[in-house]
């Protein structure tokens, strides 16, 4: 497993932790305390952050080529995914209130900023997935 | 003038006007205070429309027959172009989704038609980035070359 794949598997744990755990927090506490106060379980996406720490625990290796060819192409196609998922989600998010909630319907904007920050976990997300999916596939068999 | 410069120009022409189109609706919300028109409301389809049917005629006519999609060079800039539109996506996406808090106040809030013009026109942006950045990017290099 190099470098890139154990940031990955980083983001994909962090990430997932946060948003189950905000997930339920929020949930459990709607059900007992009402919607202003079940939001505060939203504090626990900061978990995600913790992904971001990668680079700093897992140090590049000393004299050894860091990365390849193979690896930037890798990268690069993850960053793609990430970004198409994460405007996917940017459009399904802009446009869902509007049919659901109906053309004539406000939202509060202190939703706006969640926008954002759901765009960005998803791009973390997608693209570390996106990269531990290439490097699972193409391992497999080979042999130099 | 190759394929690519004549697609970023049509953009270039074209996605000032889609984005002015756009901020109609803001405008007559936030500056004068009024509901805009529902017919303004789909001046934007239109403007996608008039956007697409030029940009499809000019990907499909070529200088002449022998005339190449694109070589290592168009591909390299269309590259750069894509990762400064990528980059520009995420700053115009921070900037609509974080201004409007600090603008309208905490408790305030926008009708939800608005996310899809923040939807929308955050593409246009980006769009427009796309085109200015391989017009950019081939004007500079365009300078100077006698090969």
């Amino acid at each position: 497993m190099n470098r890139a794949q154990k940031m990955a598997w980083l983001f994909v744990i962090t990430i997932s932790v946060a948003v189950l755990l905000a997930g339920g927090v929020v949930g459990i506490l709607y059900v007992k305390l009402g919607t202003p106060k079940a939001l505060a379980g939203l504090g626990f996406l900061g978990i995600a952050g913790f992904g971001g720490l990668g680079p700093l625990i897992f140090k590049k290796d000393k004299g050894a080529v860091t990365c390849d060819e193979r690896d930037k192409l890798i990268n690069r196609r993850a960053a793609l995914a990430g970004f198409g998922a994460a405007y996917m989600v940017v459009g399904l998010v802009c446009m869902i209130p509007f049919f659901v909630l109906g053309p004539k319907a406000n939202i509060s904007v202190t939703w706006l900023p969640m926008i954002f920050m759901g765009a960005g976990i998803t791009h973390f997300f997608a693209h570390s997935v996106a990269i531990l999916v290439q490097y699972g596939r193409r391992g497999k068999g080979e042999k130099s | 003038m190759n394929k690519t410069q004549k697609v970023a120009l049509v953009n270039l022409a074209i996605m000032p006007l889609s984005i002015a189109v756009m901020m109609y609706p803001l405008v007559e919300i936030f500056v004068f205070k009024r509901t805009p028109e529902r017919f303004g409301l789909y001046w934007v389809v239109i403007v996608f429309c008039v956007v697409m049917v030029p940009s499809v005629i000019l990907l499909r006519r070529k200088q002449s027959a022998s005339e190449v999609e694109s070589d290592e060079r168009d591909d390299l800039i269309k590259k750069r172009a894509v990762i400064a539109s990528f980059i520009s996506v995420w700053i115009l996406l921070a900037g609509v989704t974080v201004i409007p808090r600090f603008v309208i106040g905490i408790k305030g809030s926008i009708p939800v038609w608005l996310l899809a013009f923040i939807n929308l026109g955050v593409l246009l942006g980006a769009g427009l980035v796309y085109a200015v950045a391989v017009l950019i990017q081939y004007g500079r290099r365009g300078k100077g070359e006698k090969s």
